[in-house]
């Protein structure tokens, strides 16, 4: 197994060695902020790059990281009110015979293109939401709203889920003509109104893939679950009011009950409840979660980012704010550290 | 004909970079000219508008350039291009 992790000075492949250790295998774009990174169906890596100064560019390659070519950045037309700032995700689907890939953008808007990024077109309809002088800013201190999230309904090409903080879950079933907002069951305790058809922060949205109709996500203002593909919310928050604020989720492969979250103490301490690391866990459909924290440091001060917990099989992988990576290889029961030493961890993603 | 030279940052994606003497007379002419010579640069300098990053500087003849004032290039113009003091 490969673990790609996406920080903010480059893209690290760590690798399984014969005795378990994991190794750091390769770096790429060494002292560069990795914005995103995904793996497509033919094993090509996505990766975009946050410049400080050079804006935001996208690169590709064919050979699991042992050459990239630049392709072409998504833009803004010059009719919009919006330039490009940054890029959150890379997504990809198959639409018949076309390999269409997505990116989620800040300012807020979804970008698809049909060529392999020679090429980019803005899904209109989601900019220029009616709803969209509503939304507000979300992370990384930015003052302007971001699309985060990008699912895709493996029975309906057509129909598409994202998350914008802040704004909420919006789902098209026209192929991104036009869009709904989707937040039934929601809160958004930051608003005056906690029931606001738009306006809320979902930090992050995981898909069954058991089960497409169920996802979860975990929310600015707690953690929910859908079992109608998202139209509607249901709280399912650690009533013991541990596993409550947070950014990372990830979800079991193999059944839709089954959820992992890494809290933060509050909106107002981002840092893990009484400075104790730990993954909480629920096998009931987010009834009951149960702290993971065997082999978790404290006191520790970390914050995980919404992309930074991936799952594959049995091993569970989490990189913190503080540049501190960790992995269970028994589904959370037991920690061990990968490094204490690297930049923010925005995203990582294991592979085989 | 104005004088160009970019700091080495840019050369980590345009490994052929090097101080060159480009015809133009306005600084957009110029960015026009360089995205000839070396293609994608004009999209590490300037946003999707046009508009110069905001962490990007052009200094003319050792003045910071300013779209207002600097209308024309001079021919003799020494023009650095540089990342601004702003990254982490």
């Amino acid at each position: 197994m490969k673990l790609a992790v996406g920080t903010d000075k480059g893209l690290l492949i760590y690798k399984q060695a014969k005795n378990n250790e994991w190794v750091l295998a390769d770096i790429h774009f060494i002292g560069m902020p990795i914005g995103a990174f995904h793996t497509d169906k033919n094993q090509h890596w996505w990766v975009a790059i946050n410049h400080k100064h050079w804006g935001p560019k996208v690169y590709v390659s064919a050979n699991m990281g042992e050459t990239f070519t630049e392709v072409s950045s998504p833009k803004f037309s010059t009719e919009s009110p919006f330039t490009l700032k940054s890029i959150w995700t890379i997504e990809s689907q198959s639409i018949g015979t076309v390999h269409r890939l997505y990116i989620g953008t800040e300012p807020a808007a979804l970008f698809y293109s049909d060529d392999l990024g020679k090429s980019w077109n803005e899904m209109n309809g989601l900019s220029n939401h009616p709803s969209r002088s509503s939304w507000q800013g979300g992370g990384k201190g930015s003052n302007s709203p971001f699309l985060h999230t990008i699912l895709s309904n493996l029975e309906n090409e057509n129909h598409l889920i994202v998350g914008i903080s802040c704004a909420g879950v919006f789902q098209t079933y026209d192929g991104g003509i036009t869009w709904q907002p989707t937040n039934t069951g929601l809160k958004a305790f930051f608003l005056p109104n906690t029931e606001s058809v738009v306006g809320h922060d979902p930090h992050t949205i995981c898909q069954s893939k058991t089960n497409s109709n169920v996802l979860w996500q975990q929310n600015h203002c707690g953690i929910y679950r859908s079992e109608d593909l998202g139209k509607t919310w249901r709280d399912v928050t650690d009533k013991k009011g541990n596993a409550v604020y947070g950014f990372a989720m990830t979800i079991a492969e193999d059944n839709d009950s089954e959820a992992w979250v890494i809290p933060a103490q509050s909106d107002h301490l981002r840092i893990p409840h009484e400075q104790k690391l730990a993954v909480y866990y629920t096998k009931d459909a987010g009834q009951n979660w149960k702290a993971l924290e065997n082999g978790l440091p404290k006191p520790a001060f970390d914050l995980i980012l919404r992309d930074a917990f991936d799952i594959k099989n049995n091993a569970l992988v989490f990189g913190t704010n503080n540049g501190n990576l960790y992995i269970s290889m028994d589904k959370g029961q037991h920690w061990t550290t990968i490094s204490q030493n690297l930049s923010t961890v925005r995203s990582v993603a294991l592979f085989i | 004909m104005p004088h160009v030279m970019f700091t080495s940052a840019l050369k980590t994606f345009f490994p052929n970079l090097k101080e060159e003497y480009i015809e133009a007379d306005s600084i957009k002419a110029l960015l026009s000219e360089l995205e000839k010579k070396h293609q994608g640069i004009q999209g590490y300098l300037v946003d999707e508008k046009g508009q110069i990053r905001e962490h990007v500087k052009f200094y003319i003849d050792n003045e910071l350039y300013d779209e207002k004032a600097h209308t024309e290039l001079p021919k003799s113009a020494q023009i650095h291009i540089i990342q601004a003091i702003s990254g982490g």
